[in-house]
C-alpha cells in the first residue's frame, strides 16, 4: 500500500500547487454529459460579519469562473468505452469552460461513477505511546487497520477515518490531545477498478490535463446532496445518473458506505427507444419532455406524434399516448429503485437512526419519481438539489450536477484521508531496506 | 404493436384557432386535447424535400413535365384533332448538346441542408491553441509585444536605406521651413529704443540681424549678449512685438569721468567701465580727466577727492595716478597736490583748508607734499626760493 500511499501524496501535493496558483478545474465525466467547472480559489473570505449569511459551510473559500457541458461520448456506465470519443468530449467541455473563465487550466480533480466501486470497514486498535495522543498516534492507528484483500487489479480510491474509539468510548471526531491507553479507528475504505482510473487519467492527459484528485461519484454527489443535519444524524443519498446510479451512505459527517448500480436513465432511454421504435435521440426527448412515473386519466389521452424519418406514411405518423410512455418508463425506474433498496439493505441502511433517502441526480428529475421512491424505499424520501456555491451558472443548478457541485466542495474542504497523516517510520523504513537486500541478493 | 395508434383523419384535424398550443385543453368542442410532437433532436437531419421547389427554372434539366394548369385553357379554347404523327418533344438530344453553363444552380436555402451532426468537440490542434492563446504571457506578447516589435521592425527596416532617410529628413526640413515661413512667426523691423541715437545705431549693426527673419531663427540670449558686449550698453532687453517687430531696449553707460591713457581719451563710467572713445576734450568740458595706469580702477576715490577739491575747482587740470598707488591733484600752473596712498582725502581737505585760509596754492609753489601727513612739505619755485633766502638774509643781516 506504500505505493498507493505515494501516489495519492503527489495527487494531493498537486492539488494544493494548483490551489496555490488559484485555478482548478473540477470534472465530471458522466455516461450522460461531461462537465466541467473552473474555481478559482482565493477570491473572498466568506460573507461579512453581521450580514446575515451564516457559514456557508466553507464554500466561500472558492467561486466558479467557468462552466462547460458537453453531451458525453464514448462513455458507457461510468467508464470510458472509446477513448478518443471521451477525449473529444472532455475536450469540448473544458474549452467551454476555458473559454468562459478566459484562462487556462492545468490541473483537474475528476470524479465518475463506474469501476464498481466497493467499500470495506476497516478497525485498527493501536497501544497509545505518551499518556495523550497525538499526530503520530494517529498515524499508527490508521496504519495498524488491517487491509483487506482488495483483488486483483483494484485500487483505493478513498480511505477516511470515519470514527475514533478511546478506551471505551467511541464515536470521536478528534480523538488528539486526549488522556487514554488504546487507541481505536474505524476507517471506510473504497476500491474501484485501476484500469478504469488509469483510463480516465490518461484521456485527461492527452488533453494536456493532470489529474489532480480523483474522487468517487457517490461520495461528492452525497456531499452536495445532503444538507448538515442529514450527513449528521445518517442519510442515504441517491445519484440516479446516466449510466449509473450510485449511493452513497452518510452518518456524523462521514461517508460510511457507497456502491454503484450499472443502471441508469440511458437504461429507461433505451427501452422507450426500442419499444416504440424511434432513435434514442427522440427517445431522450420523449423522455424529457413527456416522460413520467405515475400515469393519470388525462395522460390517457393525450397524444404524442413520435414520428420519423422512415418516408413511410404510416410510420411517420405514429403516435402515441403519454400514458403508454409512462408504462413503458415505469418498470424500468421500478427496477432501478429496487436495486437500489436491495443495496441499501445489504448495507444495513434501516439499522441506522434515521431513514431519510435522498434522490439526486439527472434521472431524479422524473416527474412523479418521489411518490414512486416512497413506496420503494420508505417515506422519508425527498428530491435533493446540490448546495449552492458562488458563481455557479443556473444552468449547472440542477440535480444532474450534484457531483460536480459536491467535488467543487471536496476540493475546497477535503476530508481527512488516511495518506494525509504521516506514514509512521517503521514500516517506511521497512521498503528500502528491503529493496537493499534484493539488491544484494541479485549482485552476489 | 398494439399500444401504437395509428393516425386518422379524424383526429388530424386542428383548429386553426386551437393552433398548437397544449395548454388550451380541455377543449369543449373537442373534447381530446391536441397532439404534441415529440419534436426532432437539435442534431438528427431533416427529412428530404419531396417535392419540387415551386419555381422551376425554364431551362432546368431533367426537363419538366408540362404543368397541367397550361394545358386544360388551350384544349378548351380549339380542341385540335389529334396529328396522325405523335409529336415529338422539341430536341434536347445528347448530354454533349446541353449547354451546361446556362443552366442555373439550384437555391439552396440553408434551412434546407440537412443539418448533420456537426461534430462540436475542437480538434486536438484547436484545443491547444486555444490553450495556448489563454496562457497570460502569450497572450500578453501577442497583443502588446508583436505589434511593437512588427512597428519598430518595419520602421527600423525602413530607415535602413540611406534615401529612405534623405527622404524623411526632407520632409521633416520641409515641414520645418513652412512653419517657420508662416507669417506669424516673421519679424521684418528692429526698434531700438536707447538714450543716444549712436548707440541706437550701433547696436542695431552689432546686432547684424537681416530682414525678414523668423522668430524660430532668433537667438535672442544670444543677441543680448551681443548687444551687451558694446562698452556703451550696460544692460539690454531683446522681445519681438507683435507685428513682427524685434525691440531692443538699451541702458546706455553713463560717463562720469574721462580718463586719459596711452592711446587718447577715453569716457569712463562710475564703475570705472570705459564707455567711449572721446575725440578732444573741449567735447566734454563738464566731466573731470583722470590720467595714469589702473586709474579707472580706482575711479571712486577719484570722485571723492574731486567733490572735495570743490573750492580749487576753477583751477583743476586733473588727477593722476601715480604708481598706480596714490593720486596727484594737478592744478593750473603746474603746481601739484600731492596725496598720500591712505587718507588722500584728509590731507587734501586740510591743503583746501590751508588754501582758503592762508591762500597757499595761489602762492609760488610748485607743489604741496603731503605723502607724510606728519610732515607737509611746500616745493617752491627756484624763484621764490631765492626770494626767501634774500628775505632771511635780510632779516638776519648776515651775508653767508
Amino acid at each position: 500500500m506504500t505505493d498507493l500511499y505515494q501516489s495519492q501524496r503527489a495527487m494531493r501535493n498537486l492539488r494544493r500547487q494548483a490551489m496555490q496558483r488559484g485555478v482548478i478545474a473540477v470534472m465530471d465525466i458522466g455516461t450522460f454529459k461531461v462537465a466541467c467547472l473552473i474555481l478559482k480559489f482565493g477570491v473572498s473570505d466568506g460573507p461579512r460579519e453581521g450580514s446575515g449569511v451564516g457559514s456557508m459551510a466553507g464554500q466561500a473559500a472558492f467561486r466558479v469562473i467557468g462552466a462547460g457541458t458537453t453531451c458525453s461520448r464514448g462513455v458507457r456506465f461510468g467508464e470510458i468505452a472509446a477513448m478518443r470519443e471521451t477525449e473529444r468530449a472532455v475536450r469540448t467541455a473544458l474549452q467551454n469552460a476555458q473559454k468562459m473563465a478566459q484562462t487556462r487550466v492545468d490541473h483537474a480533480i475528476l470524479t465518475f461513477s463506474g469501476g464498481e466501486v466497493r467499500s470495506y470497514g476497516l478497525e485498527g486498535t493501536v497501544e497509545i505511546e505518551s499518556d495523550r495522543v497525538n499526530e503520530h498516534d494517529i498515524a499508527r492507528v490508521l496504519d495498524s487497520c488491517d487491509a483487506p484483500d482488495i483483488g486483483p487489479g483494484r485500487e483505493v480510491l478513498h480511505a477516511q477515518p470515519v470514527n475514533f474509539l478511546l478506551d471505551h468510548r467511541s464515536g470521536l471526531a478528534d480523538p488528539r490531545g486526549q488522556a487514554g491507553q488504546r487507541l481505536g479507528c474505524d476507517m471506510h475504505l473504497l476500491s474501484v477498478d485501476t484500469d478504469v482510473v488509469q483510463n480516465l487519467v490518461h484521456c485527461l492527459k492527452r488533453c494536456d490535463v493532470e489529474v489532480a484528485g480523483l474522487a468517487a461519484a457517490p461520495y461528492v454527489a452525497g456531499r452536495a446532496a445532503l444538507v448538515e443535519d442529514e450527513q449528521e444524524l445518517g442519510a442515504a443519498a441517491i445519484d440516479m445518473g446516466g449510466g449509473t446510479t450510485t449511493l452513497s451512505i452518510f452518518i456524523k459527517r462521514h461517508m460510511i458506505y457507497a456502491d454503484t448500480l450499472r443502471l441508469g436513465g440511458d437504461h429507461v432511454t433505451g427501452d422507450i427507444a426500442k419499444l416504440l421504435k424511434i432513435p434514442y435521440s427522440t427517445a431522450e426527448r420523449l423522455k424529457t419532455f413527456y416522460g413520467g412515473v405515475q400515469a393519470t386519466g388525462q395522460d390517457d389521452r393525450q397524444q404524442i406524434e413520435i414520428g420519423g424519418e422512415s418516408g413511410d406514411w404510416d410510420k411517420d405518423r405514429r403516435t402515441v399516448t403519454r400514458s403508454e410512455l409512462i408504462g413503458i418508463m415505469r418498470p424500468r425506474v421500478e427496477e432501478i429503485l429496487e436495486e437500489v433498496r436491495a443495496r441499501l439493505d445489504v448495507a444495513g441502511f434501516d439499522h441506522l437512526p434515521s431513514q431519510q433517502i435522498v434522490l439526486t441526480g439527472g434521472s431524479s428529475q422524473i416527474p412523479g419519481l418521489d411518490g414512486l421512491a416512497a413506496r420503494i424505499l420508505g417515506q422519508q424520501v425527498r428530491l435533493g438539489r446540490p448546495i449552492r456555491v458562488p458563481g455557479l451558472p443556473q444552468a449547472a443548478t440542477g440535480p444532474d450536477y450534484a457531483a460536480i457541485v459536491g467535488l467543487c466542495q471536496y476540493a475546497a474542504h477535503p476530508q481527512d484521508e488516511w495518506w494525509d497523516f504521516d506514514i509512521p517510520a517503521q514500516r517506511f523504513a521497512a521498503k528500502p531496506l528491503k529493496r537493499a537486500m534484493k539488491w544484494f541478493r541479485d549482485n552476489w | 404493436m398494439s399500444t401504437l395508434t395509428r393516425d386518422t383523419a379524424t383526429r388530424r384535424a386542428p383548429t386553426p384557432s386551437q393552433g398548437r398550443s397544449q395548454w388550451n385543453w380541455p377543449d369543449p368542442v373537442e373534447g381530446m386535447p391536441p397532439t404534441v410532437s415529440a419534436g426532432t433532436p437539435p442534431d438528427a437531419e431533416l427529412p428530404i424535400a419531396a417535392r419540387w421547389p415551386v419555381e422551376m427554372p425554364a431551362r432546368a434539366w431533367p426537363p419538366l413535365p408540362e404543368p397541367e394548369v397550361e394545358q386544360q385553357p388551350a384544349a378548351a379554347a380549339s380542341p385540335r384533332p389529334t396529328p396522325v404523327e405523335p409529336q415529338l418533344p422539341p430536341a434536347v438530344a445528347t448530354v454533349a448538346a446541353m449547354d451546361w453553363a446556362e443552366i442555373p444552380a439550384q437555391p439552396v436555402s440553408p434551412a434546407r441542408t440537412p443539418n448533420r451532426a456537426r461534430d462540436p468537440s475542437p480538434s486536438r490542434l484547436a484545443y491547444r491553441m486555444n490553450r495556448l492563446w489563454l496562457t497570460p504571457t502569450v497572450r500578453h506578447f501577442v497583443r502588446v509585444g508583436l505589434p511593437l516589435l512588427l512597428m519598430a521592425g518595419l520602421a527600423g527596416g525602413w530607415l535602413a536605406r540611406e534615401d529612405n532617410r534623405a527622404a524623411l529628413g526632407g520632409v521633416v526640413d520641409q515641414a520645418q521651413d513652412w512653419i517657420k515661413q508662416q507669417p506669424m512667426f516673421q519679424v521684418t523691423a528692429i526698434d531700438v529704443q536707447s538714450r543716444s541715437p549712436e548707440v541706437a545705431e550701433g547696436v542695431a549693426r552689432i546686432l547684424g540681424v537681416t530682414f525678414p527673419v523668423s522668430t524660430w531663427d532668433l537667438d535672442l540670449a544670444h543677441l543680448r549678449q551681443t548687444a551687451e558686449a558694446l562698452d556703451a550698453v550696460e544692460r539690454a532687453w531683446l522681445q519681438v512685438r507683435s507685428g513682427g517687430v524685434l525691440e531692443v531696449r538699451i541702458e546706455e553707460r553713463v560717463p562720469v569721468m574721462i580718463w586719459r591713457n596711452g592711446v587718447g581719451l577715453d569716457l569712463v563710467d562710475a564703475t570705472g567701465h570705459r564707455v567711449a572713445r572721446l575725440a578732444t576734450r573741449a567735447a566734454r568740458p563738464d566731466l573731470p580727466l583722470i590720467a595714469g595706469e589702473g586709474a579707472p580702477d580706482e575711479i571712486a576715490e577719484a570722485r571723492l577727492l574731486w567733490a572735495a577739491a570743490g573750492p580749487l575747482h576753477p583751477r583743476l587740470r586733473g588727477l593722476v595716478r601715480v604708481g598706480q598707488r596714490r593720486w596727484d591733484m594737478v592744478l593750473d600752473r603746474g603746481q601739484r597736490i600731492l596725496l598720500p596712498a591712505e587718507g588722500a582725502l584728509g590731507a587734501l581737505e586740510r591743503v583746501v583748508a590751508l588754501d582758503s585760509a592762508q591762500q597757499l596754492l595761489s602762492r609760488d609753489v610748485v607743489a604741496v607734499d603731503m605723502r607724510n601727513p606728519a610732515r607737509p612739505t611746500l616745493r617752491l619755485t627756484a624763484d621764490a626760493m631765492s626770494e626767501l633766502t634774500r628775505n632771511r638774509t635780510m632779516q638776519t643781516g648776515a651775508v653767508n
